[in-house]
């Protein structure tokens, strides 16, 4: 018989408090309250856009009604005005995300579209008049703000219930209150789910549910909500849905019609992937699209790079205090305020000087080139002298040299060559450097705070599992981790490459084409792409190239569902412009490749040719191997083209290919 | 030659369960339902069987084969043993592929008589070699649909390292599908509360922290097995996923991999809370025995939801038997 031990035990791990996941289920969540909150709640409908993990869902979050009466075990942070903002502001917001695993079910429901669009349109309306109900019924215990007399309260169950149902299908409730009506509503958005997902004909399910318009018995509550409640006139009700994406264009069309119809005090605000919400169009001939009706908000750093369109907006929430902020609140849930009132991650991980962290690889170096490089470099022989490393190192491959005019008066000439350099400098040293490291051997020392940050693009979770990879590095304890500030660069190299390496072992390796390819090997070649053209000669043409752009009617079929599932599953980033998409990998992988941890779209390489893209996602790993090759001659065959005559540059590229990779580079 | 192991009683369900290393499975059934295989460890049950025994057999063989031949191999003797094992002819389910889940549990209850839904009727269903989702779904059906059915559930345990490269002999699926909900198991998910996700853990750590990442529940929790079918296995299973305890630090339960009943017991008394606070989900990822636990929990309220993992593709190796088999007498 059963032995009644108790079996359950408790993790054995060691805290990490940079765990992703972990304090969300010890401790509750804290939530950073941004200043920009202001602009959250409006009237205006909202969609937040932005990559995974970048707070889409805490922004959502955030404006719930449970989180302003103080009554989830959600806490919030922030400076005394946003926090003060948030407790004064007027609003009701109710709070869903999309059941993904749920969207394919409605979807295979053999049904036409239209009865599909109007069934999903009343579940959803139902679903969020159960969830008004139940945040009046449980605002009113705490607050007399709410409290309606008997008679009020039965006028509106009244009115919302024959909203609901047509009169012959309406439940009679011999208690008309907002309790009674909220059991039925629920059991009937259970019911329509239920059947839905039985795959019911479509005249059971209209024997046993009428159907409501999108929006509209939200609306109905709205109306209900201003005129019986005169003293909050002012108030807003929020419809927050979560993960958009997952929906299907058939559904998003439901829901737009909604937005575009809906009223004061109901508004709704939305979250999406960028690049990923699945349609701006409307089930309504009147206002087919819902563009003009709505504000998209990128999150979380201050102009979003990765949306596009009249979705790229200014504004969204300085990534850097945000991130600083929430790193500290997860040592605040761990440790005591004494040991960690001071810290600043900032300081902890310190700046980012390139020249100075690749002067000291140089310096530890056994390697004899490194040596004579580092003695090129000191002694002056680089031209415009001093000792950059990445200036001595561009000058001696004579990339991009640059010669200030002769004949200047002095001023004039520090002037422009202020002006170049600092072109120059912001365009090229980075590359330089890591050009640089692979001639070397080195792996390029990422550390710095700002560096993990431009590395995790806008995601708090991908910073949090990079700063939980530096916390093992430095030894996995509170007193080994902030003993020496900065912590030594080494280490956090250490930290930054295992978590890009622990992050692509994740990816999906499912066989995807006959070929054998998957995510995870397209992932690889373009990693693999993005690190040769930033590595000599291929740098010539280009700096920082560490994306590819196609023409938008080439990513269609299979090309446009695996960059959807790169997207969705957070591995790659998008961005479409003029006719154009733009592909690159989350910077989060780049330390596996060694490429430049900045914005990936400063110089993406266009691919020129449909085969192209299909060999390099879909084909063998040989035939992939030869995309990358014809790519990488192609920049080449642009540099020459630049320098010099196109007949020349032919010749060069059909007969001498060696000299590019072998001999001294061709001087501008 | 049996021994009961464990017994519980809860809303109207009551579950025994036995295992033995040779016993034989006494007893008359209505109905039989057998599934094709490219392990050995699928002729168990029919072997085991007495003749006669079963009134209405049904034999599921997938349209997947393989290449090494084990399935062309294992089905004739399946039909055999099955033929033997049944008073009529058994009835045969093919041509249709393992991803059609409704479809096939749609064909498998339009064969059986409808005279055989009524009050009583006692069902065998071997599990051995059968996907989850279709002695989970029958199970659900059978719940929802028949009155007071008596059901024996049978599963044999495995070796895996036996007939396969040790690198390999923990993998068996490759790739990722779909996500769905097991059929009649999706669960009535209150919108105003959070998910809480109890992961039966297996060896396959991808797919515990690849389904982690996706969902990002708001709770999660964690089933382990020990004792494992082998002494080994609960090491292994740990080492395997040790990416996602680290990351997700779930709070676990260890539970015998091969009893369902005890599995059923230490759920519900892990997630007695939870359910009252949460929407459940379980994600079987593990042995077979604990998602008949996780199902038998769902299904006494009806409220937690289970969710399935579609690969890609299964590894083909045949798995033999291991020392015991186990069979889980239920009454609903």
């Amino acid at each position: 018989m059963l032995n009644h031990q108790d079996d359950i035990i408790s993790s054995r791990f060691e805290m990490n408090p940079y765990f992703y996941g972990r304090s969300e289920q010890e401790h509750g969540q804290i939530l950073f309250v941004p200043n920009r909150i202001a602009k959250w709640i409006t009237r205006k409908p909202l969609c937040f856009l932005g990559v995974r993990g970048s707070g889409k869902s805490s922004a959502l979050k955030l404006l719930t009604w449970d989180v302003k009466w103080n009554v989830s075990s959600i806490k919030t942070t922030g400076s005394p005005e946003a926090l003060r903002f948030l407790q004064n502001f007027k609003h009701i917001g109710v709070y869903y995300r999309v059941e993904d695993i749920d969207v394919p079910l409605w979807d295979r429901w053999n049904v036409i579209e239209d009865t599909a669009q109007r069934y999903f349109g009343t579940y959803i309306d139902l679903l969020y008049l159960d969830l008004l109900l139940d945040a009046l019924i449980c605002i009113r215990r705490i607050s007399r703000s709410l409290f309606l007399g008997r008679v009020e309260e039965k006028e509106i169950t009244k009115s919302l219930l024959k909203e609901c149902f047509r009169a012959d299908m309406r439940p009679r409730l011999l208690d008309l209150s907002f309790m009674a009506l909220r059991e039925i509503i629920a059991d009937a958005h259970q019911t329509i789910r239920q059947l839905v997902l039985q795959d019911v004909s479509e005249e059971e399910i209209k024997q046993t549910y009428s159907v409501i318009g999108p929006g509209s018995l939200l609306k109905k509550f709205g109306d209900q909500f201003a005129n019986y409640y005169p003293k909050m006139a002012d108030w807003a009700i929020l419809i927050l849905l979560d993960d958009c994406n997952f929906l299907k264009k058939w559904q998003m069309k439901v829901l737009n019609t909604a937005v575009a119809g809906c009223r004061k005090p109901i508004t709704y605000k939305f979250s999406s992937l960028a690049g990923l919400y699945p349609t701006c169009d409307t089930m309504n001939d009147d206002r087919p699209v819902i563009l003009d009706y709505m504000d998209f908000e990128p999150l979380p750093s201050h102009s979003n790079s990765f949306a596009t369109g009249k979705t790229r907006v200014k504004g969204g929430t300085q990534y850097p205090n945000l991130a600083n902020r929430i790193c500290k609140a997860r040592m605040e849930q761990h440790f005591s305020k004494e040991h960690i009132e001071k810290l600043d991650h900032n300081k902890l991980l310190g700046p980012f000087n390139l020249e100075k962290v690749l002067m000291k690889k140089l310096v530890d170096s056994e390697s004899d080139d490194a040596r004579d490089f580092l003695d090129y470099a000191s002694t002056g022989k680089a031209e415009g002298e001093g000792p950059a490393i990445t200036k001595a190192w561009l000058s001696k491959k004579s990339v991009r040299e640059y010669k200030l005019p002769i004949d200047l008066e002095e001023k004039e000439a520090k002037r422009i060559e202020r002006q170049i350099a600092s072109r120059y400098s912001k365009k090229w040293n980075h590359v330089a450097g890591m050009a640089l490291c692979k001639e070397y051997g080195f792996i390029f020392p990422y550390s710095g705070f700002r560096v993990v940050l431009n590395l995790s693009a806008g995601s708090i979770r991908e910073l949090l599992r990079v700063m939980s990879m530096i916390w093992e590095e430095a030894g996995g304890s509170l007193s080994e981790f902030i003993k020496v500030q900065p912590i030594p660069q080494e280490i956090q190299t250490r930290g930054i490459v295992k978590a890009a390496e622990a992050r692509f072992e994740l990816i999906d390796s499912s066989i995807i084409s006959e070929s054998g390819t998957s995510l995870q090997s397209i992932c690889n070649r373009l990693g693999q792409l993005f690190s040769s053209c930033q590595s000599y000669p291929y740098i010539l043409t280009t700096a920082e190239t560490a994306s590819i752009s196609i023409r938008n009617e080439w990513a269609e079929g299979d090309v446009k569902e695996i960059i959807r599932k790169g997207i969705g599953s957070g591995w790659l980033l998008k961005r479409e412009e003029n006719g154009r998409i733009f592909v690159a990998l989350h910077p989060v992988l780049s330390p596996k490749f060694q490429i430049s941890f900045r914005n990936p779209f400063y110089y993406p390489e266009p691919i020129s040719n449909k085969e192209i893209i299909k060999t390099l996602f879909f084909g063998s790993d040989q035939e992939a191997n030869l995309a990358i090759k014809n790519v990488l001659e192609g920049r080449i065959y642009r540099y020459l083209k630049r320098h010099k005559t196109k007949l020349e540059a032919s010749s060069i590229i059909n007969e001498k290919q060696g000299f590019l990779f072998n001999s001294n580079p061709i001087k501008e | 030659m049996w021994d009961m192991v464990s017994e519980y009683q809860s809303h109207g369900i009551t579950a025994r369960s036995f295992k033995t290393k040779e016993g034989k499975i006494e007893g008359d059934f209505d109905i039989g339902i057998f599934f094709g295989s490219y392990e050995s460890r699928t002729l168990e049950s029919s072997k085991l069987l007495g003749a006669n025994s079963c009134k209405t057999s049904i034999i599921i063989f997938f349209m997947e084969t393989d290449k090494r031949g084990f399935r062309k191999k294992y089905d004739k003797e399946i039909l055999k043993q099955v033929s033997i094992c049944s008073s009529r002819e058994p009835n045969v389910v093919s041509n249709r592929s393992i991803n059609n889940v409704q479809d096939i549990l749609n064909a498998i209850l339009k064969i059986i008589p409808f005279s055989e839904y009524s009050e009583d009727k006692k069902w065998f269903i071997d599990t051995s070699s059968s996907p989850k989702p279709y002695f989970l779904g029958l199970l659900a059906y059978l719940r929802d649909k028949v009155f007071s059915p008596r059901i024996t559930m049978f599963n044999s345990t495995a070796q895996y390292e036996k007939s396969n490269d040790p690198q390999e002999a923990f993998s068996f699926t490759e790739g990722f599908g779909q996500y769905i909900w097991m059929p009649w198991l999706w669960g009535r998910p209150d919108p105003r509360l959070p998910w809480t996700y109890l992961f039966l853990l297996g060896f396959e750590g991808d797919r515990s922290l690849g389904t982690y990442d996706i969902f990002e529940p708001d709770r999660v929790k964690a089933v382990i097995s020990d004792p494992g079918y082998q002494e080994n296995y609960p090491n292994e299973a740990k080492a395997r996923n040790r990416q996602f305890l680290e990351e997700v630090c779930p709070e676990i339960l260890y539970t015998n991999a091969g009893d369902a009943v005890e599995t059923w017991v230490k759920i519900d008394k892990f997630i007695a809370e939870d359910r009252s606070n949460s929407n459940i989900c379980f994600v079987p990822l593990g042995p077979k025995p604990h998602s008949i636990g996780a199902c038998l929990s769902a299904l006494t309220d009806g409220s937690p939801a289970i969710m399935y993992l579609m690969p890609k593709s299964h590894k083909i190796r045949d798995v033999p038997r291991g020392e015991f088999v186990w069979r889980y007498e239920i009454k609903m």
